[in-house]
Parts: structure tokens; C-alpha cells; sequence
């Protein structure tokens, strides 16, 4: 029994990582534009698929497919930033309509090219490795660590850059930043696009675990929401320990409790811990 | 060094500012004192590109700096303290005093500047790995200024830098101004507090409703029947 509960654990954890990863963009383009961009769930589908079109369709190795995708749905970021999101700085209302806008948009010219069929990735890498007495897929762990280099990457380099530093004095005080000289405009379109790229790479990640189809980044980022919020918005490391902490909830919950209702373990728990800590688990309390 | 001509600023149909004209010459400190809302602040941020002018002239250093952004104006030596300081509360003093450089080429090297800064006010030095919201509004106001120092400004631009401070205070930051000024920094400096204001500059401007009403030398402006009625009770 035990092997099992450790089992899901770890399947959990690696879950979690996924949407940690898409929860640090969320939590990357609040700090930073001021909205929470829903769109990011299409963008990691839009990673996912590009990854399995380029891979499975035209034989590219799945390494390079992940990274081709990954900058392609950057450019696409980039194209929304300029086109749409520039206009919605700081406007939660506004970024909110356009982004779920943009989903229907995503999602469905996606569903028209490749249609609602579930499309499945060759496993790039198969075997499994035993750890605490429980058997996991060799992929599943070597995603995990990747996901986590990611995040700990990112959070480095805004720790030690004077970008990272603009970003920061941005998310405190915008004039602050900007009478020092910090190119505003740049910070924030630079912060939404990495946001994507993160959002894609998840994607590309996610295509070598689970089937995909035009739908699976719409649970994907409200998971990543509530992650955010559980670890407290703004938070980088808590963007990441929040998505584990969801992901192994759930699935601690499924194995106790009915598993129709898995999406829900998690928000009993951010429930929980909002009314414990409000502004979120790793947050500064006000 | 700074030249304003005829300076129109409108939000909406609300005209903030009438054909304001304003000069600062390298080494001055001048003054830009009047009521609350008379526009000075709005001045300032026109300067800096914060708000963008309707019409008139805006000259920093034989250069029209009408159309460029914010950042490039800091670049050129423009540097605002802004009102109700702005400073990153969450981050170090230190952190905060090294964002001052941000905007410069050599911005890896400014140990020396960071400690003339310390010099100027020996405070920060001792509260340099505090965070700057944990400081009293006194000791802000100079990680503000040391800040702005930071960023090697030519004209330095302080907008009510003692608003709601203790006259102590206020008088340790008349100090750090009059050697900040002896150091030939050019400073215009916008003040409800006339007496600080007249007593630091050399010239004063003025500025009612958004509209220059009065300009001279301070000491002038300071006997001035008007303004002492006004503005010095």
C-alpha cells in the first residue's frame, strides 16, 4: 500500500512540475504587465502540438522538435504581445477578455488543422528507474528535472542580472523603474514573451507523457493559476513549489477519495491555505 | 542647460499648464514653489517624458528632447527624485541605490559613486542592508535622492523632497542640497515648503494655476510682499 501512495507522490510531483513551469509565467506576466494571461494554456497546447508535428510528422529528433516548437510559440507570443496584450497593460479586465478570446481563437484553428483526434508521441525515451521501491517511466523523471533546472534557471538569472533587477524594482514601483531608466516597454513585452516560451516548452514536455488534443492547455493553466495564487503571486520558487504541492494533492486525493473529483482536491487546498496565509503560501504577509 | 519655452501640458480638455517658460543655467538651483496643485509636478514630468506636452519647447543641453522616451532622457542627465519617493520597499538600500546606475554603460563600476552617496548621507550606509520600506519617510526621501545620485545626473529634478518630513530631517536634507550644490550639481527643485525652497536656490519660479506668475532671485522673492503673504505666512 505504501509503494502505492509513494507512487502516486511522485507521479503527482512530476504532474505538479508541468504546471508549476506554466505557473511561473503566470505569475512572471502578473508581476510585470498586470495581467493574468489565460492564454498560456493555449500556448503550451500550441508547444505540444508543434512538438508532435514536427517529430512524429516530419522524424525531427524530439530534443530539437521541443526546441523549435518552444521558440516558434515564442514568436506567436510575440506576435500577441504586439497585436493584442500591449494594449491591455495592467488591465486585469481587458487582458482577461482578450485572452480567453485568444484561446477560443488558438484552440479551434488547431482543432481545424489537426482535428479532435488525441495525437501521441513515440516515447522519446522508454525503461523506467526504480526510486523508493516504485517504478517510474525514465521520461517522466527526466522531464521533471528539466522543468526544475528551468525554473531554478530563471530564477538565477533574475537574481543575478541587472535585468532580473530591472524586473524586480519594475514590479514594485513601475515609475520607480522607469526614472531609472529601465526601458519599460521592452521589461514587459521581454517578460510576456518568455512567459510563452515557458508555456511551450511545458507543452513540448507534455507531448512526450500524455496524448494531446487542442484541449488539454484550458485545465493546464487554471491549475497553473491556482498554483500561483496558492504560492503566492510573484513569488519565482513558489511558482514551482505551489504547481508540486497541487499536483501531489491531487493525486493523494484521488487515490483516497473518489477520482472524478480530482480537479477539485486542489482547490480544497488552496482554499485551505488562503485562509491560513492569504496572500499565498511564500508571499511576504502584508 | 535646461531650456522650457512655452510649455502647454492637457489631460483631456483640462489644460494643466499655460505657456510655461523655464531656464536653468549649469550650476543653478532654482526653484519652482506655489500651491498644491499648481502644476509642478506636472512640470517635472513633462521634462522627463513621464507626460507628454501638448506644444512648446523642451531643450536639455542644446538638444530637442521633445520626442524622446523617459529612458533616454535619464541617459542624456536628466534625473527625477520623484514625489512620494518611489522606492523599491522590498529591496535592500543597497539594491536600491545600484538601481540608480541601471541606466549606466559603467554601471558595474560605481563603488565610488556609492560612496560619495554613503558619504552625503552616512544613514544609508548604516541601514544599507535593510529593506528601503522598512525606513522611516526621512531616510527614503535620501535613498531617493542617493538613487537618483546614482545615475550620474547633470540636472538633478526633486520634487517636494520634505513633504511630510520632521524639521530636523528637513534640515539635514537642506544640508545635503547646499553641498550637493557646492559640488556644481544644477538642481531644480519643486516646493510647497517656500522657505526651504528659497533658502536653498538662487532662483525661484513661481507657478499659479499653471501659469508662471512671479520669477527672480530668491532672496529677492523671499521680501516680496505677494509671496511672503502667499507662500511664507
Amino acid at each position: 500500500m505504501s509503494q502505492v501512495i509513494v507512487g502516486q507522490l511522485l507521479n503527482g510531483v512530476i504532474v505538479g512540475t508541468l504546471y508549476g513551469i506554466i505557473a511561473l509565467g503566470v505569475t512572471l506576466t502578473f508581476a510585470i504587465t498586470g495581467i493574468v494571461n489565460f492564454a498560456l494554456g493555449a500556448f503550451m497546447m500550441l508547444g505540444a502540438y508543434g512538438t508532435w508535428y514536427l517529430a512524429a510528422e516530419h522524424g525531427l529528433p524530439y530534443p530539437l522538435a521541443v526546441l523549435v516548437a518552444t521558440l516558434g510559440t515564442a514568436v506567436l507570443g510575440l506576435v500577441a504581445d504586439r497585436a493584442l496584450f500591449r494594449y491591455t497593460r495592467n488591465d486585469l479586465i481587458n487582458g482577461l477578455l482578450v485572452s480567453i478570446g485568444l484561446i477560443a481563437v488558438l484552440d479551434n484553428v488547431v482543432l481545424m488543422i489537426f482535428t479532435a483526434t488525441p495525437q501521441a508521441l513515440d516515447p522519446p525515451l522508454t525503461g523506467s528507474i526504480g526510486f523508493l521501491g516504485v517504478f517510474l517511466p525514465k521520461m517522466k523523471v527526466v522531464v521533471c528535472l528539466l522543468l526544475i533546472l528551468t525554473v531554478a534557471g530563471t530564477w538565477l538569472a533574475l537574481q543575478r542580472t541587472w535585468m532580473g533587477r530591472a524586473a524586480f524594482s519594475y514590479a514594485q514601483s513601475a515609475e520607480g523603474a522607469k526614472l531609472m531608466g529601465v526601458r519599460t516597454e521592452l521589461l514587459q513585452s521581454g517578460v510576456f514573451v518568455y512567459s510563452t516560451a515557458l508555456a511551450g516548452l511545458g507543452g513540448g514536455f507534455y507531448a512526450s507523457l500524455y496524448s494531446i488534443d487542442p484541449t488539454i492547455g484550458n485545465l493546464y493553466v487554471l491549475k497553473a493559476v491556482e498554483a500561483a495564487i496558492l504560492a503566492g503571486i510573484g513569488s519565482i520558487p513558489g511558482a514551482l513549489a505551489g504547481g508540486i504541492i497541487l499536483g501531489a494533492m491531487e493525486s493523494i486525493g484521488a487515490l483516497y477519495f473518489p477520482l472524478s473529483f480530482r480537479d477539485a482536491y486542489g482547490l480544497v487546498l488552496l482554499v485551505l491555505i488562503l485562509l491560513l496565509r492569504p496572500s499565498g503560501l511564500f508571499a511576504a504577509q502584508r | 542647460m535646461l531650456q522650457i519655452r512655452q510649455l502647454d501640458l492637457r489631460f483631456g480638455k483640462n489644460q494643466v499648464l499655460h505657456q510655461v517658460d523655464l531656464d536653468v543655467a549649469q550650476g543653478e538651483v532654482v526653484a519652482l514653489i506655489g500651491p498644491n496643485a499648481a502644476g509642478k509636478t506636472s512640470t517635472l514630468r513633462t521634462i522627463l517624458g513621464l507626460n507628454r506636452a501638448a506644444a512648446g519647447e523642451q531643450i536639455f543641453e542644446d538638444v530637442d528632447i521633445r520626442a524622446l522616451p523617459t529612458h533616454e532622457r535619464v541617459r542624456a542627465g536628466l534625473v527625477l527624485v520623484p514625489e512620494g519617493r518611489q522606492v523599491f520597499g522590498q529591496s535592500t538600500v543597497l539594491d536600491n541605490l545600484m538601481m540608480g546606475a541601471y541606466h549606466r554603460a559603467d554601471r558595474a563600476r560605481c563603488a565610488p559613486d556609492l560612496e560619495r552617496v554613503f558619504e552625503l548621507f552616512p544613514r544609508l550606509w548604516e541601514r544599507r542592508r535593510q529593506k528601503a520600506g522598512s525606513m522611516s519617510g526621512g531616510e527614503q526621501q535620501m535613498l531617493a535622492i542617493g538613487r537618483g545620485l546614482m545615475a550620474l545626473p547633470k540636472c538633478l529634478l526633486l520634487d517636494e523632497p520634505t513633504l511630510g518630513l520632521a524639521p530636523v530631517i528637513v534640515a539635514e536634507l537642506r544640508k545635503a542640497l547646499q553641498i550637493l550644490a557646492a559640488s556644481g550639481l544644477t538642481i531644480l527643485l519643486a516646493e510647497q515648503n517656500a522657505a526651504f525652497a528659497l533658502e536653498t536656490s538662487q532662483r525661484a519660479y513661481v507657478l499659479e494655476l499653471g501659469h508662471i506668475s512671479l520669477t527672480g532671485p530668491s532672496s529677492v522673492l523671499a521680501r516680496d510682499a505677494r509671496v511672503r503673504e502667499l507662500y511664507l505666512g
